[in-house]
């Protein structure tokens, strides 16, 4: 009954292992942001823009440079809302999102070189938003993504996340329906170790109920979850995962995660503690190490895996983002190997709307026993909403 | 008769004065104001005409002759109100802002004025006159008690603050800091054989400690650094010849060289270049395998990196990453570090 509540039929939830991106921008803490909740409908942060949210990213994120002069910043915002235009009524949102971008592994490489341009989303979002300060939202994001190599019989379209949300207070809220795990820093890498290890990537929604609490100091998240409904019923990962953050010096967030998710072959016990540091007028950097302990049920694949994360963003100019982005990862804490990937990047908005972004990824394998050669990577990146 | 004549003359040359400037204020010649008043500037003007001169050195960017001329006005036909102000601000009385004449406040505004445009043309440190800063201040507390234009002033005493703390930032002053890093970069050696060769892959790990000099103003950061670095590291053969195999062999070195950053943030974050030399010095051991030699290229490399700082009050984390040139090898690393 729940399961059919929670995936009414414009949403139908379609569970494929497939990349889509986390679109959270966990760094703009750099414009005193603390919290998600100011500008996403989702306490966590990722998904639909709020109106202010959108606001915020024409006359703050994004360059100016392609408006007229005579346009005042008020005029920029409002012509942030959808198709250029302030919304007539309060009730209902709706945005239009894309990303895509060329991959280049091995770059410069006579025999190793590919290049593959990926259509990676391609979304609709319709958003139902009542009473005051929208205390009541009910959030739908249906679209496009790619299945992975050798995933067949499964549709590329599907629902990236639905639920409905009702803050009791603006202090407090809970939010039910197919939603991101509440877990560390949603950072927009999909393949960062962060999210890949504690299985909190792109592709792990699950159906849930979602606690959040904000207050002067502290955001505190919990969630219940019974895994993604969508799945067959064995691979479903139910659990619960906690968040909490608090803000230091008035500008800094430190936290902690905790999650626990099992289903018949898995169980992930994973814990981690982060940092976002505000560097001010726009910059930041992210910081979190955690551990992931996985038992498997032949007990084949036991073992921790500890990761750490690294990534600035320093914004010399409005609209312009210089990254470098760190990561640790040790698939097994009792073995001595590690992988360290380093990837310095630039990200740019030339206008609202529109988000390009070059990484380099360049990976490093430490062991004990041999020295390889690291391995290189390229993105070019375009997103486009509306 | 004589005298009679004489004042008569003076009289009648005043008054052609007198109609001069307002007729080239009529006819918008403001620099033919000027003209006539710097021919005879000590005359007794009156207030019109003090206000068309005023308006005409304004509009030709002659700020320090407007003060001048705002002063006498302000001696000539207002100086009771002045004293009586000064006296009450001085005294922390409440002031009846209606109780003072409108031109009055105009003349104050105009003041305050000049010396903030005197002040927006500093172009350096040595330019800035503190007389300038206190005169400004003056006029700027009197336009306030008075509720004179008051989002006016407050902008435009953020706009003179925010320009004299870009004049000062301008200045490059020394800098020179210490640190230590933590860093993996990598070798290029090679297995060489009979007919045939095959590159060893050789990454180290270890520290790099060190210092920094430079020079930095608001916005750039030129550097020197070096530091002594110290690790070890696995090498194994890219080529399937010959298997090779060493680990934790011993290297050390420098890793020296300019830097040139840009602060992109008021906590002093920045993010810059850098082309450091990396001399490394590591011996690997010869193969058990006859035929077979292992060949080090020269110790001495040069790097391009990327480098960004993260400041932390004098506290910073650092991180490089950059490729050596004409090679496929990368060095990076992350520190932290402090400067003075």
């Amino acid at each position: 009954m729940v399961y059919r509540f929670l995936t009414f039929p414009l949403f139908i939830a379609v569970t494929i292992l497939c990349t889509i991106e986390a679109k959270a921008y966990t760094n703009f803490i750099g414009h005193s942001y603390t919290s998600c909740l100011n500008c996403h409908y989702n306490p966590t942060g990722g998904g639909p823009l709020t109106d202010y949210g959108r606001a915020v990213s024409a006359t703050a994120i994004s360059s100016k440079m392609l408006y007229p002069d005579s346009w005042s910043e008020e005029r920029v915002a409002y012509a942030s809302g959808f198709l250029f235009r302030k919304p007539k009524q309060k009730w209902l949102r709706t945005q239009i999102n894309y990303r895509g971008f060329q991959v280049v592994r091995n770059p410069g490489s006579e025999r190793t070189e590919e290049k593959q341009w990926i259509n990676m989303q391609l979304d609709a979002r319709l958003i139902l938003k009542f009473g005051q300060n929208d205390k009541f939202v009910a959030v739908g994001n249906y679209g496009y993504a790619p299945l992975p190599e050798g995933v067949e019989e499964q549709t590329e379209w599907r629902s990236r996340e639905h639920y409905v949300g009702y803050r009791f207070t603006p202090k407090f809220g809970v939010y039910a329906g197919l939603m991101d795990k509440a877990y560390g820093i949603k950072v927009l890498e999909h393949i960062a170790f962060s999210r890949s290890a504690p299985q909190v990537a792109q592709n792990d929604q699950v159906h849930g109920v979602m606690g959040h609490f904000l207050g002067e100091k502290w955001e505190i998240t919990g969630q219940g979850f019974a895994g993604n409904l969508g799945q067959e019923a064995e691979l479903q990962m139910k659990g619960g995962s906690l968040m909490v953050e608090r803000t230091s010096f008035d500008i800094h967030r430190l936290g902690f995660s905790a999650m626990k998710s099992k289903n018949e072959f898995l169980d992930l016990t994973s814990y981690a503690v982060h940092g976002r540091f505000n560097l001010k007028e726009g910059s930041a950097v992210l910081a979190e190490i955690g551990e992931t302990t996985k038992t498997t049920f032949n007990k084949t694949d036991d073992r921790t895996m500890r990761y750490g994360l690294l990534q600035t963003y320093l914004r010399p100019f409005r609209g312009v983002y210089f990254l470098s982005n760190i990561e640790y990862f040790n698939k097994d804490v009792e073995q001595d190997d590690y992988t360290v990937r380093w990837g310095p990047g630039l990200q740019f908005f030339p206008v609202q709307r529109v988000e390009l972004r070059f990484d380099a990824y360049n990976t490093r394998n430490f062991s004990t026993s041999s020295s390889t050669k690291d391995s290189w990577m390229y993105l070019l990146q375009a997103h486009l909403w509306l | 008769m004589i005298r009679i004549c004489l004042l008569l003359l003076i009289t009648s040359v005043s008054m052609a004065h007198a109609s001069e400037i307002v007729q080239a204020y009529k006819a918008k010649k403001t620099g033919r104001i000027i003209e006539i008043y710097r021919a005879n500037p000590k005359r007794a003007y009156t207030k019109k005409e003090f206000i068309v001169i005023s308006y005409a050195l304004r509009k030709q960017g002659l700020f320090k002759a407007d003060i001048l001329v705002n002063v006498r006005m302000i001696k000539k036909e207002f100086a009771k109100e002045h004293k009586k102000i000064l006296a009450d601000i001085k005294k922390g009385a409440t002031i009846d802002a209606d109780s003072y004449s409108k031109l009055l406040k105009h003349t104050y505004w105009n003041l305050m004025n000049d010396y903030g445009r005197i002040m927006q043309g500093y172009k350096s440190v040595s330019e800035i006159n503190p007389k300038d800063r206190e005169h400004y201040a003056v006029f700027s507390k009197i336009l306030s008690e008075l509720e004179f234009r008051e989002g006016q002033v407050d902008k435009l005493n953020d706009k003179i603050t925010a320009h004299i703390q870009y004049v000062q930032n301008r200045v490059y002053r020394f800098t020179y800091g210490f640190s230590l890093q933590y860093l993996s970069w990598q070798q290029q050696s090679i297995l060489e054989g009979a007919g045939s060769s095959t590159n060893l892959i050789v990454t180290n790990k270890g520290y790099c400690a060190g210092g920094e000099l430079g020079m930095e103003n608001y916005l750039f950061h030129f550097s020197l650094d070096a530091c002594f670095l110290l690790g070890s590291g696995g090498v194994s053969s890219a080529g399937s010849a010959i298997n090779y195999q060493q680990s934790n062999v011993p290297a050390y070195g420098v890793k020296a060289g300019p830097g040139v950053s840009m602060i992109v943030s008021s906590s002093k974050s920045r993010i810059g270049i850098k082309v450091p030399i990396v001399y490394n010095l590591q011996e690997l051991a010869q193969p058990n395998q006859a035929g077979y030699e292992v060949k080090t290229e020269s110790p001495l490399s040069i790097v391009t990196s990327l480098y960004s700082r993260w400041q932390f009050d004098s506290f910073y984390i650092q991180t490089e990453f950059g490729q050596y040139v004409g090679k496929d090898e990368t060095l990076w690393s992350l520190g932290i570090g402090k400067s003075f």
